[in-house]
């Protein structure tokens, strides 16, 4: 007894709220809704009648069976619109409908009712709102006249507000939060409660309405008795209908309007999407973004490094079915752990050490194949299990090959079993890295998530539904490039370990040009330097071969993404085997939700308003007043919400001109978009090199405040020189030289 | 400016749908 007490006391209090909850809407559902129970069993009878029916009519049994789903229900519910109950009434009425609505005094007659309904609700905007406002206005006002320098002092009215919110709203929000909470974790409620509202509202049983006469109407095809299925659901919903208040029903609309309109927002960013990928596919395997300042460049080389990365994902992902259906009965999935075992263990790291691996194991697998002898079998399975963590019936990771086969004919060439496995095993070395894909000079932030269960893990890569508290959870970044490795001649550093590193992925370098140099720039350097520089360190006979490290199953997983103010910024030898993307424009931003027009007209209109009037009243006084208060938290939620809606939903539509890397083609128009929750969502940083202009600024001992302004509208000879400008120097020595010859002339 | 007017272009679309809508279900309530 003492125990059950113990345990009834540790039982969280939610619960019994919880419960008395359900049981409340149990009540409701007995006193307010006792037509529902007789409808339910209604239901049920109409199904066990049309699956007599159908078994009847489906084996040609002799026994009685009426399908009561055609008959009207029991129940006295007026339907909605008060449809009629039977089709020659409703065909009658619907005559009647047209006729009546194509008449001029029916029209007049809603114009009047219309005026009516306006004049009822300009009445209430006169006399009410208005006033209301006008009111709130001329007291804030006063508000204004009145200055102070009260800095950051509460008002007594905002004081007690304070002290109200305190005691009432705040405790009752932080409460329903962590009930909801409760309720989440504790989902049986919420379902439940689902549950019997869904009975109330007869949702179930027109659900079961629905079964009894589909099983009716796919063995009698009986037209005639659909329209009795309309009448009884009009029946059945008039209780929704009836019970649920309008203000309930404006507010469920405009809720399904948010989910409608952003369900949209989000297909269209997809699409969008999709139109991106189509793009970056037709680029060749380096490509240069070139524009003036401000044009985006960085952005849309982040964009596409980021759509690039999930295509070589994706693109792995495909091969891989392709490679599965090679070899149909293969045991892939002991394949995939012992990838992940050897990548566990780092014998894989790379695609050249994947093949390596395989073809380690193809050995073993052929040696003992071919000696066929049980000892030599036996010792290699031993030696594989201790060195690679492999053990499997046979040394074909249990594959039957006996009864399957290990070869594949693809009616071009045939293949062995070892050769598609090490392809398939370099695709799913791809596929599964966890780390970034991008190789870049600068930081981008990438949030891929691979879900795994110990079978095939999936990837989620989706750019738009990412919760922005939760993306440092999970982030990951790009792996800072070692130009070394992109080097296939001279190194910077000889004994770099990460010199040879380089064998797939997307290598995205921003400012090329700077790094790179064009001839004009190299001109002093030689390719017989002592010293490593452009010209002898092999970097673009690299750029020249890179898809032969990175591809497997004829695709080259790689991509160079390059950017640049101008394209002769980069010498002509790398620059010729790139595409040179010009951003010609960057469009304004759009939103790709639509039905936001009334929202934002709205928040136009409040917000320049409010604007104007918080800085006067910053210029006026410093206190803070419950008026102002107020005002600025609607204004702030309103602000916010119109900015979150921008931040998920807003792309911007940057105009290409693409031409060919010899600059000697014609032109074509192209397009793509930025959209604002893919790329501005901690992606990367604009001012990605601010660091090396932090120090600079840190050494200085002066400020702009600090360096000296002109006396006049015009500068003076000695303001001039402070400039230490080329021209003003150049200037002074012609003036100098001139001085002298003068003086030489007259001496 | 041509954004604005297109804002209060697709505004009276929205009401004039609404009035549209409005008559349908006025008759229906007559029969």
């Amino acid at each position: 007894m003492e125990k059950l007490k113990e345990k009834i006391k540790r039982i969280d209090y939610r619960h019994y709220i919880a419960f008395f909850i359900t049981i409340g809407f149990v009540l409701v559902s007995i006193f307010v809704f006792p037509n529902a129970y007789v409808r339910i069993c209604e239901g049920f009878c109409d199904l066990w009648a049309s699956i007599k029916f159908y078994v009847k009519e489906l084996f040609a049994l002799e026994f009685d069976a009426y399908p009561s789903v055609i008959d009207k229900s029991k129940v006295g519910f007026t339907p909605i619109l008060g449809l009629p109950a039977t089709w020659e009434e409703f065909a009658a009425l619907f005559s009647k409908y047209w006729k009546l609505w194509a008449t001029t005094s029916n029209f007049k007659a809603y114009l009047v009712a219309f005026g009516n309904f306006m004049f009822r609700f300009s009445q209430i905007l006169l006399l009410v709102v208005v006033p209301l406002f006008l009111f709130s206005y001329i007291f804030f006002l006063r508000y204004l006249s009145k200055h102070n320098n009260d800095f950051n002092k509460d008002s007594k009215p905002l004081k007690f507000t304070k002290w109200l919110a305190t005691k009432t709203y705040i405790p009752v929000k932080g409460w329903t939060k962590q009930f909801v909470g409760f309720l989440k974790d504790n989902s049986i409620y919420f379902k439940l409660w689902l549950f019997v509202w869904a009975f109330n509202f007869n949702f179930i049983t027109i659900f079961i309405e629905f079964l009894a006469f589909y099983l009716f109407f796919v063995i009698s095809f009986k037209t005639n008795t659909i329209y009795m299925q309309f009448y009884k659901l009009a029946c059945d919903l008039s209780v929704v209908i009836a019970f649920v208040p309008l203000v309930v029903w404006v507010v469920l609309g405009y809720m399904f309007l948010c989910w409608w309109r952003k369900k949209i927002g989000y297909s269209r960013l997809n699409h969008f999407e999709n139109k991106n990928c189509g793009f970056i596919n037709e680029r060749p395997i380096v490509i240069m973004l070139v524009g003036t300042m401000g044009k985006k460049k960085t952005t849309a080389i982040t964009d596409i490094a980021l759509s690039q990365e999930k295509m070589l994902r994706d693109k792995a992902f495909d091969k891989l079915l392709e490679n599965d259906l090679k070899f149909p009965y293969f045991s892939w999935i002991n394949l995939e752990n012992a990838i992940k075992h050897a990548m566990k263990t780092h014998e894989v790291y790379n695609l050249a050490t994947t093949r390596q691996y395989i073809q380690k194991l193809a050995y073993f697998f052929y040696v003992s194949r071919d000696l066929d002898d049980k000892q030599t079998t036996k010792s290699i399975r031993r030696h594989i299990k201790r060195r690679f963590g492999i053990d499997h019936k046979n040394l074909c990771f249990d594959y039957d090959y006996s009864r399957y086969g290990l070869y594949f004919d693809d009616k071009l060439k045939v293949v062995d079993l070892w050769q598609v496995i090490e392809t398939y095993a370099q695709l799913y070395f791809i596929y599964i890295i966890q780390s970034s894909l991008i190789i870049s000079n600068y930081s981008i932030r990438t949030d891929n998530l691979l879900a795994d269960n110990g079978n095939f893990p999936m990837w989620d890569s989706d750019f738009f539904k990412r919760d922005s508290k939760e993306i440092d959870a999970f982030s990951r970044h790009a792996h800072i490039v070692d130009f070394d490795a992109l080097r296939l001649g001279r190194k910077l550093v000889e004994d770099n370990k990460n010199k040879d590193s380089f064998d797939f992925g997307v290598v995205n370098i921003t400012e090329v040009g700077k790094e790179r140099k064009n001839n004009l720039e190299l001109q002093e350097k030689k390719k017989k330097d002592e010293t490593t520089n452009q010209k002898n360190d092999g970097f673009n006979d690299w750029l020249k071969m890179i898809r032969h490290s990175a591809t497997v199953d004829n695709f080259p997983f790689v991509k160079v993404i390059t950017d640049e103010q101008r394209p002769e910024s980069w010498g002509a030898d790398a620059r010729d085997l790139t595409e040179i993307v010009h951003i010609d424009r960057s469009g304004e931003t759009k939103l790709a939700m639509p039905f936001f027009t009334l929202t934002e007209m709205i928040y136009s209109f409040v917000f320049s308003k409010f604007a104007k009037l918080y800085y006067k009243y910053r210029f006026t006084r410093s206190d803070n007043t419950l008026p102002m208060y107020m005002l600025k938290k609607f204004t702030a939620i309103t602000h916010n919400y119109y900015n979150g809606i921008y931040n998920t939903f807003g792309y911007c539509k940057l105009d290409l001109k693409v031409e060919n890397g010899t600059q000697d083609g014609q032109y074509s128009d192209r397009e793509y978009f930025l959209m604002h929750k893919k790329i501005y969502s901690k992606r990367f940083s604009t001012d990605c090199f601010s660091d090396f202009f932090t120090n600079k600024n840190l050494r200085s001992p002066v400020g702009i405040d600090d360096l000296l302004e002109y006396e006049s509208e015009k500068a003076t000879f000695e303001e001039l020189q402070t400039q230490n400008s080329y021209f003003i120097g150049d200037l002074m020595n012609k003036q100098n030289e001139d001085g002298k010859e003068r003086n030489g002339q007259f001496d | 400016m041509k954004k604005k007017l297109l804002n209060v272009l697709k505004i009276l679309i929205i009401f004039a749908v609404l009035f549209l809508v409005g008559y349908f279900v006025f008759t229906a309530k007559k029969v």
